[in-house]
């Protein structure tokens, strides 16, 4: 085969490598005028090769009220690019024949050798890219925002049910259990000795003592000027009663008066697992600020966790412990439960601050 | 419990000679009954009443009793606030604290607050005015239990005094540095970045009041911290 027409085939092969591209490649003279416009392009833009050949590239595809913009900031930048491989490609805004316009992508590079110059410019339709990316965009705002409701949720529910803890202990302490200990010191002084009075009184102080008990459980209504030390104290007294354990409280000044209602919250949960499963004898409770956390520690020397002990309680429907974690993750904490079978359980649990409310909404 | 006089010399006894009584409690049932009982007794004499901390406080400054028996759990200020107030005044009167729980963390402070007595709200009235009496002549009146809680809540308190409880983790850490491992050593053992460990470190000495890793050790040891 002869030498001609092996560069005939190269040629035809060469064209058939533009047209089967699937971005748009244009070649253009030093003034940007086109010289090429294949197939992808004549898809893209709407125009033909022969209707493309010869016009200006910024008259063909740029939008008119950019087309000054395009001359005065794009041209020369593609122009200065005299590697041969294209720049890295420039986002623009491009105009179809029928003047409706697309997101592309433009690299352009001096084809080497020539003189005067000539520009191949790879343009490439991003519609798509963009659509995917605002879609991923937006999917990633709607699951930020929606992270953030559930922890505002969990962390609302978690204060309603404190709060309603607090309310119901506050009325049976400030009411029924006023009445009942003025009724018990009325009896006694009424008729002391006989038996009946005697009956009733014995029904009264065990009435007494079950009222007493279920306020303590419900919240320490002694302690509700934001002592987070004494709140924390009464509690941790009921469980260790339970329990049989001794304890220690401490609570850092800084920590305390911040965020007392999680705190007392996720400490009731975990100390009532201490006393119902750890076979403690001792416990500690500490209360630390970490900058914009509370830090709680609750640590046992009980019989500990063996693993898998866990999955296997929340599937029996003992969510106690891995409840409270959810919940401080929930609400942008976290929560960690460490145990040495035999040894003892340490279970950290850190509250995030959250921006300081309406004075009387925190009351 | 002392103080109580004969009834039969109390009811010859002369006006000034009587304990000047004032009762504060938010529910007006409970406080009814205290009144009443102060009331008829020959040797105590109500000198005012109030349903609230801020009254209450009003008040004895300005009738000045010899004994407020005040509830520690009341709207506006609460018994042990009252207390806190009355001691700063410089006041004569002597507060008796009443609750319905019986608190050993309460009695401390009760106590360190200044009251001479602290007694449950299930006693019986004449009991509570005993207390009264007790208090006014130079006495104390503390429940049985409100002692033993006491003792105990004392001695906890002494325990406690040796200074911050590092976490377990921070104890941990310190046992490691014991054995001499370095920070980033101790951030591979521990599952930790060497920043975190650094960091406990930090809060360590900071707890410890030392500056470095020996005297953290050698505090450490001192205290037991490293068993």
């Amino acid at each position: 085969m002869s030498v001609e027409s092996r560069r005939g085939e190269s040629e035809r092969l060469k064209a058939a490598i533009l047209d089967g591209a699937l971005d748009c490649v244009v070649a253009m003279d030093d003034r940007g005028r086109v010289l090429e416009f294949n197939r992808a392009a004549e898809r893209t833009f709407g125009y033909s090769a022969e209707e493309a050949i010869g016009v200006e590239l910024s008259i063909l595809i740029v939008p008119p009220d950019l087309r000054e913009r395009y001359r005065q900031e794009v041209e020369p930048r593609f122009r200065a690019n005299e590697g041969e491989t294209p720049g890295r490609p420039l986002e623009l805004t491009a105009m179809r024949k029928d003047g409706s316009t697309l997101p592309v992508e433009v690299a352009v590079t001096r084809v080497p050798g020539i003189d005067p110059p000539i520009f191949a410019g790879y343009v490439r339709d991003v519609t798509d890219v963009k659509r995917t990316e605002e879609r991923t965009l937006k999917q990633s705002r709607a699951i930020s925002d929606l992270a953030q409701a559930r922890g505002e949720l969990v962390s609302q529910l978690v204060l309603a049910e404190e709060r309603t803890r607090q309310r119901i202990a506050q009325v049976l302490h400030d009411d029924a259990l006023q009445r009942l200990l003025a009724a018990h010191q009325d009896l006694l002084e009424a008729a002391p000795g006989r038996e009946g009075v005697a009956r009733a009184q014995r029904a009264l102080e065990g009435t007494i003592d079950r009222l007493r008990e279920a306020v303590a459980a419900l919240h320490p209504v002694t302690h509700q000027r934001g002592d987070l030390q004494t709140a924390l104290g009464a509690i941790a007294r009921q469980h260790a009663t339970s329990g049989g354990f001794r304890y220690t409280v401490r609570v850092e000044p800084q920590a305390s008066g911040v965020e007392d209602e999680l705190v007392l919250s996720a400490a009731r949960e975990l100390l009532s697992n201490v006393a119902k499963h750890a076979r403690a004898s001792r416990c500690s409770i500490i209360v630390e600020r970490d900058g914009n956390m509370v830090n709680l520690e609750v640590a046992d020397d009980g019989v500990g966790i063996p693993p898998g002990r866990q999955k296997t309680a929340l599937r029996e429907g003992h969510i106690g412990l891995a409840s409270t974690i959810q919940r401080m993750k929930a609400i942008g904490g976290d929560g960690e439960v460490s145990s040495d079978v035999g040894k003892g359980t340490v279970v950290r649990a850190s509250i995030p601050i959250s921006e300081p409310t309406s004075p009387d909404e925190r009351r | 419990m002392g103080g109580r006089r004969d009834p039969g010399e109390d009811l010859s006894a002369r006006r000034s000679d009587r304990v000047r009584v004032f009762v504060a409690d938010d529910h007006p049932v409970y406080r009814d009954g205290m009144v009443r009982a102060v009331s008829e007794r020959p040797d105590l004499e109500l000198v005012g009443e109030a349903s609230n901390g801020r009254d209450a406080l009003a008040a004895i400054a300005e009738l000045k009793p010899d004994v407020a028996l005040l509830d520690i759990r009341m709207p506006g200020l609460d018994g042990l606030e009252v207390l806190g107030a009355v001691r700063r005044d410089s006041s004569t009167t002597e507060v008796l604290l009443l609750s319905a729980h019986l608190d050993s963390d309460l009695a401390y402070r009760a106590v360190a607050a200044g009251a001479k007595g602290y007694l449950s709200k299930q006693a019986a009235r004449q009991e509570i005015c005993d207390g009264i009496a007790a208090v006014a002549n130079g006495g104390t009146a503390f429940a049985p239990d409100v002692q033993t809680g006491l003792a105990t809540e004392l001695h906890e308190r002494e325990r406690g005094q040796q200074g911050p409880v590092l976490t377990s983790r921070e104890r941990e850490v310190l046992k490691l540095v014991a054995a001499g491992h370095s920070a980033p050593d101790i951030a591979e053992r521990i599952h930790l970045s060497p920043a975190t460990v650094k960091s406990h470190l930090q809060a360590i000495y900071d707890k410890l009041g030392v500056a470095e890793r020996a005297a953290a050790v050698a505090e450490g040891m001192r205290r037991g911290l490293l068993e």
